[in-house]
């Protein structure tokens, strides 16, 4: 699945009054993601471990000769981690970051299809229930009498938190050695 | 380097020079009332080309951009109206001044015919200068008769000062300079031998000239001549027709007996007393050679021209970066077909393929050499900067420059040179101290000022010492404890104290001053000498001086490695670093201080899976010896692979914490593998040794403590 440069498929009009979301299985909830964040979906392979990062940071791949660090969404929301499942694939994001937009792979469990929702059918994130930080879900909807919860990935995946988190950690694994140095 | 390649870098910087004057002097036409900045950046373009042209002794760029310069130098001051006439007639020179450079660049030692063209454009500008008469006045102290005289000799008597061929000047330079004002008449030159054979230094200076110049030019025009080195060298001009006194007073300031100099100068027929000299041997503006060197073909220069141009190609850095990164995928794709064939155990197929990444390896070689440029490009802009700012603050200072041929990756140079002038500067603000207090301590009055650049185990190393004050410590903590950027509750080692000058806003400087301590700075030192994945030591000894040591890797791009595994994870390691492999032995091993029997020596070692906090390894283990600096130590891994050619990937953004990893690479298979800083995990290692050492030490003590106190309550 590939797309057009800015993220956008032709015809793809917001004015359409309707949301192209990717459905996917975490755990047991249905998740979205609107397309536009989305530049192809791989087939698993496997990951290169990095050490001494936070655990959600499976590691790094290889794509095409760029290297893509991969997250798992389930750990990120501070769920366990995904299990490695035949049907298990990786979604690269393009995230705009403070300069650029860099790519960033999620593990997707079972991608269930493209899906159109009317924008009239997105509901504003409640207030409680869902065990997510609030400003992660763009909406909520029902996509074939199932609960979806729609993700703002640009918040959920902000480069500049995930840096900050790995920097933590980072930090506690050296704490004994790198007392001293100040930031 | 050598002379021709030295001539050829020269080119290229004066044509830029050049390049960068015209821009200025564009914008200067668009806005006529200008700004300093530019007025003085205008001023050193011509000022530079001036100054390399001496050095290959160019005599008519020389003269033609002296004269540039002195207009540029009134229009910096303010003392020279800036209008359209003249911008227009400092471009018309501009071009001017490239033509003359394409022609020496052909022809270096055929001097440039000064056609109509020359004449008039010299005219012009000459009508906007005037000789400041202050400089004039340093470098002549006698009194200076009236310019122009039709008769008589001038005297020079040039005592050059010992450190002159240091500074690489060559006195010949000098002469062959003032051979185009007139003619030499008479040259003795005077050779100062030790005592001794042994302590004869072919790098001390020991010469002195005095000659006899029959010129029409104007003591400025001569005293220019010696620009560079009057400030050290004694220089004395004594203007034609000049009376027995002037030359007695100069013989008095002379060492040694005063009669002896004046018996000297009248068997030379310097003294007004005896006889005229002979005739001029040659007139001073030879017409034949100008009117032979017009009659050059044009075709022939022409090509000549091309021949030149053809040694050197400037091309842009894009072009050879997308080079280098295709190499990269080359060398990578070679690695895949490498490991397939041996898959196919086809020996035939094998055997080619065994060729082919031979050939790809020294084409990486050839690529990855393409960027490299000797540090004298940085380290030449040195002296200058040293001369400048040592005479602004008012402190003597000598510039040691080693391994200057040391060769550099072009895209380091760029942004190691901010950073190196940065540190220069400071050290010679704040580390040097002034004359008297040196003396003071014992010290001779001139600093010294070394920067050495040299290879050491896959690294360049770049070394900026003083033998100023030192750092001082006390200053250190307190302006940091002062600014809050001071951890708490922790004593700091020297090392953690120096580099706490590198934290943002932090400066010792208890006055601002021009040249540096403004609180920026150091940190933006560190901070692009981390971009470059570089390393900076300070070493510092209070009252002897300190030196700042910058390690950088060799090279950006693609590095020689070997592959390892840990855990199931692929790392590489900088083969360079590496000094052997081993099985990890099962005795001569202390586990508990971690040291391994090397041979003849105990060395420590680091586990990696210790380090990356993964469970112990349950098969066999091994060792890589790795070595850097000063520093051995073994290197636990599980499984040994193989060398690896590593074309460098930067990890992203999210890695940017990530310490002891210095990038990534593709494998031959296509997966990924980290890798590693072996200095930074090592140093890393020992500092987490060091913790745990001083946490054992403090609980021990506490646990005494305890023991004493429930002791003493048994009792």
């Amino acid at each position: 699945m590939s797309m057009h440069e800015n993220g956008r498929v032709p015809g793809n009009d917001a004015g359409e009054g309707v949301a192209h979301c990717v459905t996917f299985i975490l755990g047991d909830e249905m998740f979205a993601i609107s397309i536009h964040h989305i530049r192809e979906i791989i087939e698993y392979e496997e990951i290169t471990t990095v050490p001494m990062m936070p655990v959600f940071v499976r590691g790094i791949i290889n794509l095409r000769g760029a290297v893509v660090p991969v997250v798992d969404l389930s750990a990120r929301f501070g769920r366990p981690l995904s299990e490695i499942k035949p049907g298990t694939c990786i979604a690269i994001l393009s995230i705009e970051g403070n300069d650029a937009f860099s790519l960033l792979g999620i593990l997707l469990d079972g991608v269930r299809e493209v899906v159109e929702i009317p924008l009239d059918a997105i509901e504003p994130a409640p207030s409680f229930g869902t065990r997510l930080r609030s400003e992660f879900i763009q909406g909520i909807t029902t996509v074939a009498g199932r609960f979806v919860i729609l993700l703002d990935v640009q918040k959920a995946l902000s480069v500049n938190e995930l840096s900050e988190l790995a920097d933590e950690v980072s930090r506690a694994h050296w704490s004994d050695a790198l007392a001293g140095e100040t930031q | 380097m050598n002379n021709e390649s030295a001539l050829a870098l020269f080119f290229e910087e004066a044509f830029e020079q050049s390049n960068l004057l015209e821009s200025l002097l564009l914008s200067l036409d668009m806005q006529p009332e200008g700004n300093a900045e530019d007025l003085s950046a205008m001023f050193r373009s011509a000022h530079t080309i001036k100054g390399s042209a001496g050095l290959f002794a160019l005599d008519g760029l020389i003269a033609f951009t002296h004269v540039m310069e002195n207009v540029l130098d009134r229009m910096r001051n303010g003392e020279l109206a800036i209008d359209k006439p003249l911008v227009g007639l400092l471009l018309a020179c501009n071009d001017h001044l490239r033509h003359m450079l394409a022609h020496y660049r052909s022809e270096p030692a055929a001097p440039f015919p000064e056609d109509a063209e020359h004449r008039r454009l010299l005219t012009a500008l000459e009508a906007h200068t005037q000789f400041a008469p202050t400089a004039v006045a340093s470098a002549a102290p006698c009194p200076v008769a009236p310019e122009n005289t039709e008769s008589g000799n001038w005297h020079l008597f040039l005592r050059y000062h010992p450190d002159l061929f240091q500074h690489g000047f060559d006195p010949a330079s000098f002469l062959r300079y003032l051979g185009k004002h007139g003619s030499i008449v008479h040259i003795h030159t005077h050779l100062e031998m030790p005592d001794r054979l042994q302590d004869f230094d072919p790098t001390t200076c020991r010469l002195s000239n005095e000659l006899a110049l029959r010129s029409q030019a104007s003591a400025a025009e001569i005293a220019a001549a010696f620009e560079f080195i009057q400030d050290d060298s004694e220089i004395d001009i004594l203007p034609p027709a000049s009376d027995y006194d002037a030359f007695a007073a100069l013989a008095a300031r002379y060492g040694g007996s005063p009669e002896t100099h004046l018996a000297r100068w009248r068997e030379a027929g310097y003294l007004p007393s005896a006889a005229p000299t002979a005739p001029p041997v040659q007139s001073p503006t030879p017409p034949v050679e100008v009117a032979i060197v017009q009659n050059v073909p044009q075709e022939k220069r022409r090509s000549a021209d091309r021949i030149e141009g053809s040694r050197f190609i400037r091309i842009e850095a894009a072009k050879l970066d997308a080079l280098i990164n295709r190499v990269g995928e080359l060398v990578i794709s070679t690695a895949s077909s490498r490991m397939r064939a041996k898959q196919t155990a086809d020996s035939d197929m094998i055997q080619a393929v065994e060729v082919l990444s031979q050939l790809v390896e020294g084409i990486r070689d050839d690529a990855l050499n393409l960027r490299m440029v000797p540090i004298s490009e940085i380290f030449n802009r040195f002296p200058r900067m040293v001369h400048d700012v040592s005479a602004r603050l008012g402190k003597e200072i000598e510039l040691d420059l080693v391994g200057a041929d040391t060769e550099i990756d072009k895209s380091m140079i760029e942004k190691l040179t901010d950073p190196l002038m940065h540190i220069v500067r400071n050290a010679i603000d704040h580390g040097i101290e002034d004359a008297a207090s040196r003396l003071a301590q014992g010290k001779p009055a001139r600093g010294l000022l070394r920067l050495k650049a040299y290879h050491d185990t896959g690294a360049i190393v770049v070394d900026i010492s003083d033998d100023g004050r030192g750092m001082n410590k006390a200053a250190i903590l307190a302006k940091a404890q002062e600014r809050g950027l001071l951890p708490e509750g922790r004593q700091l080692s020297d090392q953690e104290i120096y580099k706490l000058i590198f934290l943002p806003g932090f400066s010792t400087a208890e006055q601002v001053s021009d040249i540096s301590g403004r609180g920026v700075g150091m940190d933006v030192v560190r901070r692009n000498i981390d971009a470059l994945r570089g390393e900076i030591e300070i070493l510092s000894t209070a009252g002897q001086g300190s030196t700042l040591r910058i390690r950088l890797p060799l090279t950006l791009a693609i590095i020689d490695g070997f592959h390892v595994e840990v855990g199931g994870s692929s790392l590489v390691l900088p083969l360079d670093m590496m000094a052997e492999c081993m099985d990890m032995p099962s005795q001569q091993i202390s586990r508990e201080t971690r040291q391994i029997w090397l041979r003849d020596t105990w060395i420590p070692y680091v586990s990696l899976r210790e380090l990356f906090s993964l469970p112990p390894c349950d098969g066999p283990e091994y060792v890589v010896v790795a070595q850097f600096g000063q520093t051995t130590a073994g290197i636990i891994v599980d499984r040994l692979i193989g060398d690896i050619q590593a074309v460098i990937k930067p990890l992203g953004s999210l890695f940017r914490s990530l310490r002891g990893v210095s990038g990534s690479t593709i494998m031959g298979n296509g997966r990924l593998a980290l890798i590693l800083d072996i200095p930074q995990l090592i140093q890393l290692a020992l500092k987490r040794e060091d913790r745990l050492v001083e946490q054992r030490q403090a609980s021990l003590t506490e646990h005494s403590i305890a023991l004493a106190n429930s002791t003493t309550r048994t009792i």
